[in-house]
């Protein structure tokens, strides 16, 4: 089967996935997506045919903290708050980990990222070679 | 692998796109009381509250009779072009209001958003703050 999504992971808090099993166990048998409802950090994704969008909410993060990496059709979303700084309300992830599958690769010179207010902003394009081409029926 | 920059910048295009949607959108919106935490020292007290997707701009904040009300119209991404695939968020806007002590002196609140955190600072008047009292030896 084919996914979107993989399993958010929150390295700080062994619980939180303790949580989410138990949540994901609530909504058995409903539609995927609502097993992460209640993650920390969530995340939604639009799609069009070539291009993908992002909105994560990430309150209080700065720009820096977030690594953002494409492979392939792959999107990996990492955060990691560095030692010494911590976000201004006590309680929040202080790391994540995400990924997407895209139903397409990847352009990485044309994925495009913003942070504000904060909820990042991700924009990532279709690879031009990856998209359909339309092929002339010759008359035989 | 490569890796892609994140940047911070003023959007503005997206600001612009959502003045149109704006009446409709929150019309159909719930509004929540937003995540909070208060915390307290000698000075007085500091509020922060979690308000993620709201700007500077649509941050409502009054002192008013002994209550502190909050209300924010978070941003909708403007992507209707785009088929949501994928949801563990509703844009929400926020509502509330606090009481706050008889001590504080409200002409010197000050309040700071920083990407969905607001802080309130509370301090209390100077009268009301603790003093040290000296003890004099008769």
């Amino acid at each position: 089967m084919f996914r979107l999504l993989d399993t958010p992971v929150f390295l700080d808090h062994p619980f939180r996935e303790l949580n989410r099993l138990q949540e994901t166990l609530r909504h058995f048998g409903r539609h995927e997506s609502s097993s992460f409802r209640n993650a920390d950090l969530p995340l939604n994704l639009y799609l069009s045919d070539n291009e993908a969008r992002l909105a994560v909410v990430l309150p209080g993060w700065n720009a820096e903290w977030i690594d953002l990496t494409v492979d392939g059709n792959r999107l990996f979303l990492k955060g990691e708050v560095p030692e010494g700084e911590s976000l201004p309300v006590e309680g929040l992830s202080t790391t994540f980990q995400r990924s997407v599958n895209l139903p397409f690769q990847i352009d990485a010179e044309q994925v495009s990222a913003n942070y504000t207010n904060g909820v990042l902003s991700i924009t990532a394009l279709r690879l031009e070679s990856d998209k359909p081409k339309q092929i002339q029926v010759e008359l035989g | 692998m490569t890796n892609c920059q994140v940047t911070t910048t003023e959007n503005k295009s997206l600001e612009q796109n959502n003045k149109k949607q704006d009446v409709k959108a929150t019309a159909r919106r719930q509004t929540v009381f937003p995540r909070y935490k208060l915390n307290t020292d000698d000075h007085g007290y500091e509020l922060k509250v979690l308000v993620p997707g709201v700007s500077k701009e649509s941050l409502q904040l009054e002192v008013e009779g002994g209550r502190l009300s909050l209300k924010g119209i978070a941003q909708e991404p403007g992507w209707e072009q785009f088929r949501r695939v994928h949801a563990e968020f509703e844009t929400t806007d926020y509502q509330a209001v606090f009481t706050i002590p008889k001590e504080i002196d409200t002409e010197s609140v000050e309040a700071k958003l920083v990407q969905g955190i607001l802080t309130v600072r509370l301090p209390k008047r100077e009268s009301e703050k603790a003093r040290k009292i000296q003890v004099v030896s008769g």
